[in-house]
Order: structure tokens, then sequence, then C-alpha cells
């Protein structure tokens, strides 16, 4: 693959479908521009390096899905977006992660702890364990208000209850005085996006909002997120190992494998031509209610633990399409041109249909379910 | 709850009975002859077979026992063979300065142990951190009795700013008996020079006895600080902005100490256990000292008295700190079945 894959037009930018009206801004500069993160976790020998230079952008009503195994890095990009590694020098962040227009990396912790919560706020993965066990729900949600906007107690509650209200919590008034284990997991999840929404966040980082949850539960969590969305005009990284739940949702999908994003595109795009043979594969191990009869095909082996400089591609010993280059090269996001647009800025994935490969899967080779035999 | 502790009641019971059961018979079963000691060294036959007459000593001990539990329904704890007087007066006098000495040790145990704990568990692996281990491993390390002795050398020997012993000066005058603790009815009668004194001597005292708690409980709650602090919640409350401070003292701890709450229950027992060694090297009058007086004597009923005594209390501690792990903890509910 050359560089004539890379036509310079226009600077034309596909940015998703956003009728909000504060989407125009991030036309400009997105609201969230992570450059070359790199993340390593200090260990016995050496570092392990968990993201290793991953670049990509959110606009403001822009829902960004960040894919892959568990060990890709998805959740420790996350917590480096928000800053929230333990301060003991254990966890090293490298790059630049510019949220609206300022160096987050580097602002002083008074800073980025105004941030936190107000301006930026996370969903995690397991509601049960995100909310203190011993503290109220009323005063987990009122606090936020109390602490960022200095309001009184009883204000602080009155909205809190208009918060757990908007989340469909039942029962506000009653809910705001119990405690989590009082709970189900889908409302203990419904409580927390309400924490998260408190001060109506520019971002919201959701890093794996279903996962714990169950199957039924999952479409309505997955629809509040989307419905808030909506309404305020947020940015959301969605963080899933599902490609299916991303696929709802999302505008563009971000790949990432070994701590490297291996594939950025319009979710439409990557649905529609996987390059990478590893979403090749994640599209292969996912189960469809179209397609019956297929069997599930899973990637064999397991994702590798980086310790060295990585030197090659790391999904190579995992690869079918491997070539030579792919043990000696790391191969860096290149444009596939299907979709046109000029990477400017050296923040190439903006738009278009990226893939760090040597040897992608062919357009014309890559059919819904590229791996899985269908046998009638 | 009131079910709760309502059952809990009757279990203690129970509990209380089966070890009563096990104290006479060990007291009972050791070799000796309290008459004879009780007639003296010079006693005729006859002289000893008064006193084991007087004592019911010549009846089987399935007997004895059941004389000494109806006894005890009426309150009767028997008389003691050494200072001739029923037992429960003589814990009644005695049981206070005990009662003082354990309460302080247990105010010191919570006041040093925990804010040690949870500041090492949350700069941990700091030279703070390390410096408290070292101290509390060579705490919990050390003898009772040793470290009381030390302790008196610096501070009475040496240094000269603490008493050596005792509830009191032998120049000060005695409060007024009201609940029997020397420092509290000193302060109920105003007589803040007493009060000083008292205190002063209640220092070492407790602090030798608190020793080896305040270890523990460092130990333990720095850990608890430690597992707290890596919770999600924790880092939730973090993702919320909310300021430090806030994080770890109203996010953190609370949680953190869930469980060092359990240990201070736990730490009652020892407490009472260690009057033992601590009444004795500080001459502290307290039921300490009477029982290992009694022990000495083979005396019967002030070693079931004081023995009964410290398990009904040591049941009923660990009853408030259950009560006090469900107030803290939402999560415990306690079933009233």
């Amino acid at each position: 693959m050359s560089e004539s894959g890379l036509e310079r037009t226009t600077e034309t930018r596909l940015l998703p479908a956003s009728n909000h009206p504060g989407a125009g801004d991030g036309l400009l500069s997105p609201l969230l521009s992570v450059e070359r993160l790199e993340v390593q976790f200090r260990a016995k020998h050496g570092a392990v390096r968990a993201v290793n230079g991953v670049t990509f952008q959110v606009s403001s009503g822009e829902m960004l899905g960040l894919v892959g195994e568990s060990g890709s890095g998805k959740s420790v990009t996350s917590l480096a977006i928000m800053r929230l590694f333990p301060r003991d020098g254990s966890v090293i962040s490298m790059g630049r992660v510019w949220f609206d227009g300022q160096d987050i990396l580097s602002i002083p912790e008074p800073a980025m702890r105004r941030l936190r919560g107000r301006d930026m706020a996370i969903v995690f993965q397991n509601p049960m364990t995100s909310l203190n066990p011993t503290m109220r729900v009323g005063l987990q949600i009122a606090e936020i208000l109390m602490v960022h906007e200095g309001l009184g107690r009883r204000q602080a509650f009155e909205r809190s209850e208009a918060l757990l209200q908007m989340v469909g919590v039942p029962a506000v008034h009653e809910s705001l005085a119990k405690y989590a284990h009082e709970f189900s997991g889908g409302m203990q999840q419904r409580i927390t996006i309400a924490m998260a929404l408190a001060l109506q966040p520019r971002l919201l980082i959701a890093d794996e909002p279903t996962t714990a949850l169950d199957v039924t539960i999952q479409a309505q969590v997955l629809d509040l997120i989307r419905e808030r969305a909506a309404e305020t005009g947020m940015a959301v990284v969605l963080i899933t190992h599902n490609l299916g739940v991303a696929a709802g949702l999302t505008q563009r999908i971000a790949v990432m494998y070994a701590g490297l994003l291996v594939e950025v595109g319009e979710t439409r795009s990557i649905f529609a031509s996987p390059r990478h043979p590893y979403t090749v594969g994640l599209l292969g191990s996912l189960p469809r209610a179209d397609y019956h009869r297929v069997k599930l095909t899973p990637i064999p082996g397991m994702p590798p633990v980086q310790v060295e400089e990585p030197k090659g591609c790391p999904f190579a010993p995992r690869c079918a399409r491997q070539i030579s280059v792919c043990s000696t090269e790391t191969p860096a996001l290149r444009s596939m041109g299907r979709q046109v647009a000029k990477p400017s800025r050296a923040v190439p994935n903006t738009c278009s249909h990226l893939v760090a490969c040597h040897n992608p899967v062919p357009t014309e080779e890559t059919p819904l379910m590229p791996l899985g035999s269908r046998r009638d | 709850m009131a079910r709760y502790i309502a059952r809990r009641l009757v279990l203690m019971v129970i509990v209380l009975a089966g070890m009563s059961v096990l104290t006479f018979l060990l007291t009972h079963l050791v070799p000796g002859n309290p008459a004879k000691l009780m007639a003296g060294l010079h006693a005729t036959q006859a002289q000893v077979d008064v006193y084991t007459r007087r004592y019911g000593l010549n009846k089987p001990l399935p007997v004895q026992y059941w004389r000494y539990v109806t006894g005890l329904t009426h309150g009767d704890f028997g008389t003691s063979l050494t200072t001739q007087r029923p037992v429960a007066e003589d814990l009644k006098q005695f049981a206070p300065a005990t009662a003082e000495l354990v309460f302080a040790a247990m105010v010191l145990t919570v006041v040093i142990g925990v804010p040690l704990g949870a500041l090492s568990g949350l700069f941990h692996r700091s030279w703070f951190d390390h410096s408290t281990r070292v101290i509390s491993v060579a705490g919990a390390a050390m003898p009772a009795f040793w470290l009381g002795m030390i302790l008196q050398v610096v501070f009475f020997a040496k240094l000269g700013v603490l008493p050596v012993g005792g509830q009191l000066d032998i120049l000060s005058q005695s409060p007024p008996t009201i609940t029997g603790m020397v420092v509290v009815d000193s302060l109920l009668a105003g007589q803040f020079t007493v009060f000083r004194d008292a205190l002063l001597h209640l220092i070492l005292p407790a602090f030798t006895l608190a020793a080896g708690g305040i270890a523990i409980v460092t130990r333990m709650s720095r850990g608890a600080m430690e597992d707290t602090l890596e919770t999600d919640f924790i880092r939730m409350a973090r993702a919320k902005g909310m300021p430090e401070l806030r994080v770890v003292g109203r996010h953190a701890l609370p949680n953190a100490l869930t469980s060092t709450v359990t240990v201070l229950g736990l730490q009652v027992g020892a407490l009472f256990a260690g009057t033992f060694l601590v009444e004795s090297v500080f001459t502290w009058p307290g039921i300490g000292l009477y029982a290992v007086t009694g022990i000495r004597d083979q005396d019967y009923a002030a070693i079931m008295g004081v023995t009964l005594l410290i398990a009904i209390t040591y049941c009923l501690a660990n009853l408030v700190v259950d009560v006090i792990y469900a107030l803290m903890d939402p999560r415990i509910t306690y079933a009233g079945t």
C-alpha cells in the first residue's frame, strides 16, 4: 500500500451527524484529542506497556467506540484521560491529552480535580463496587453538587432527586435514603450514570457500562446513555469489548490491540469492510441474530503483555495473514482511502478509515461473517 | 435488632454456663489443698478439717458446683478464702479500678492505633509507614510486664516524671467513692489536684496494657485503609472530583473502620487478660491483682468470680461491637430469628 491511498483533498472532516448546536465548535477543534498516549506500569522487572502510543479525537456530540479484548489498553486509556492513576509514580503517562484546549496530563492536580466530575465524567463497569457501600446514594450524588457548585445540602438533594428521576430510578425520594446494595444492578448503574451526568459534563467515558448487567438491562442502560448524549450534546467514549454494543450507538470505532490502535473508522465502514485481520476476527467472534448455524470463530491465542518496546506487529503471532515484514516492523496507521480526507496536524484519524496493517484484508474479501463458515 | 440482641443475650447465658463448668473443673482439679493453705503451715489435721468442712471441700465436685451455681442465681459468688469476705463484695471493690484501667487502655488503643494505621495505609510504603510498622511489630512482640518495668525505670527512676505504681500518691486523699473509679470520682468531686494525680498514675499502666492492642489495631487499620483505597468506589469518588480530604475522610475511613471495630471487640478480652500482669507490675488495686493473689492461694471462689466477671464483660463488649458494626455498615442486618 503506497502513499497514493492518501488522497489530499480539501480539509473535509467526516464528522458524525449531529444536530446539536454545540457540535459546531467540535468541527474545528475536537473536544478531546489524545496524541501518542503511552502508559506504562512500573513492575519489578521493567515496565509493562499498557498503552503504546494511541492517537484519536472525539468531538462534542460524537460517540466513539473504543473496542478491544481485555488487556488491550482501553480502560487504561480512559483512566489516563481522567488521570485517575495512583500518584505514587507507579504509573507513567506520556504523550498529550488535550481536553478543551488544555493538556490535562500536565495541569496541576487541583485544576484536574475541578475538571473531573464537572467537565468529564466516567461510568465504570461494575456499579455495585463503584458505589460506596456505607454512604446513602443520595449523598453520593449530592456531594458532587455540593463540592463543585457549592450548593447547600437541601438544594443538592433536591437536584439529586431530579437526577434520579431523569435516569429512571423509581420512588426517587425514598431511593435517596437507600444504600447501594438495596438496588438491582441495573438501578445501580442508573445511579452511577446520574452521578456522572450531575453537572452535565462535556465528555462522558463509559467503561464497559453494561458488561456487569443482564442482557435485558444492557439495552436500557445503553439507551439511557444515548438519550442523554443526544440531549446534551456531550461527547461519549464508549469502551467495550463487544462490537455489537458499539455498533448500535457509535458513529466511529477505534479498535485497540496490545495498547495500539489497529483500526479506526466510521462504524458503518468498520462493519461493512473491516480491513485489519484483528477486527475481522473480532467480528467473527460476535454472535449474530440474523445468521443461523454460523459457527463463532474465536481468535486463537492470547493478547500479549508488552514489556519490551514493541517490535513488529503485536498481532502477528495470532494472525493468519502474517507476512515477513510483520515481525520486524510495527505498522503505522494508514488511510485506506475509502472515505477521502486529508489528515491534518499529525492527527490522522479523525476521518477516513485507518488501518495499521502490512497486509490488510482486501475490501472485496470481507463479507459480513468473514471467518465464520456458513454451512447452508 | 432488639430480637437479635435478646437472642445474643440468651446465647451468652449458655456460653457463661459452659465456661463456669470449665473454670470450676480446672480450678478444683489443680493439685493442692486450699484448706491446708488457709489453716497455715503448722496447723493440725483437725484445724484443716474445720476449713474443709466450712467451705464444703469434702463434698463431691458436682455437689460443690451445684451449690456454687445456685448461689450465683442470688448474686452469691461464694466467700473468698483469702479475704474471708463475700467475693461479690471484693469484686465490687476491685472492679472499678480495673474498669478504669481497661477503659483508659481502650481509649489509647483507639486514639493511637486507628490514626496511626489509617495514616500508614494512606501513605503506604513511605518512611512513616515503615517506622510505624517497626514500632508496632516491636510493640506486639514485647511482653507487657517487661514493657511495664522498662517504662517504670525510664519515667519514674530516670526521668522522675511519672509515679511508679498505685492509683494515687500516698499523700493524696482518696475522693469520695461514687463510681469507684478514682479519675472519675475526683473529677465529680471537683478535686482537680487529686484528678491530676490519678491521671498521672493511670498513664503508665494504661499504656503498658494498651501496647499490644495498639500494635494490632495499627496493623489492622493500616491494611483496611490500604485495601479500601484501592476499591472502585474510591476511584469513583476521585472521578467525581472530590477533594482528597473528602475521599479519604468521608469515603475511605468509614469503610476501613468497619473491620477495625471487630478487632477492637476482640481486644477487650486481651486487655482483661493483660490486667493480671499489668496490675501486678503497677500494684494497681483491681481484679487482676485480686485474681493473681487468688490463684496463688487457690482461692476457688475468687478465681471463679473474676473469670465470670471478665467473661460477662467480654460477651457484652462483643455484642456492643456487633451492634456498632451493623450501624456502620448498612449491608449488615441482623435477622431476629
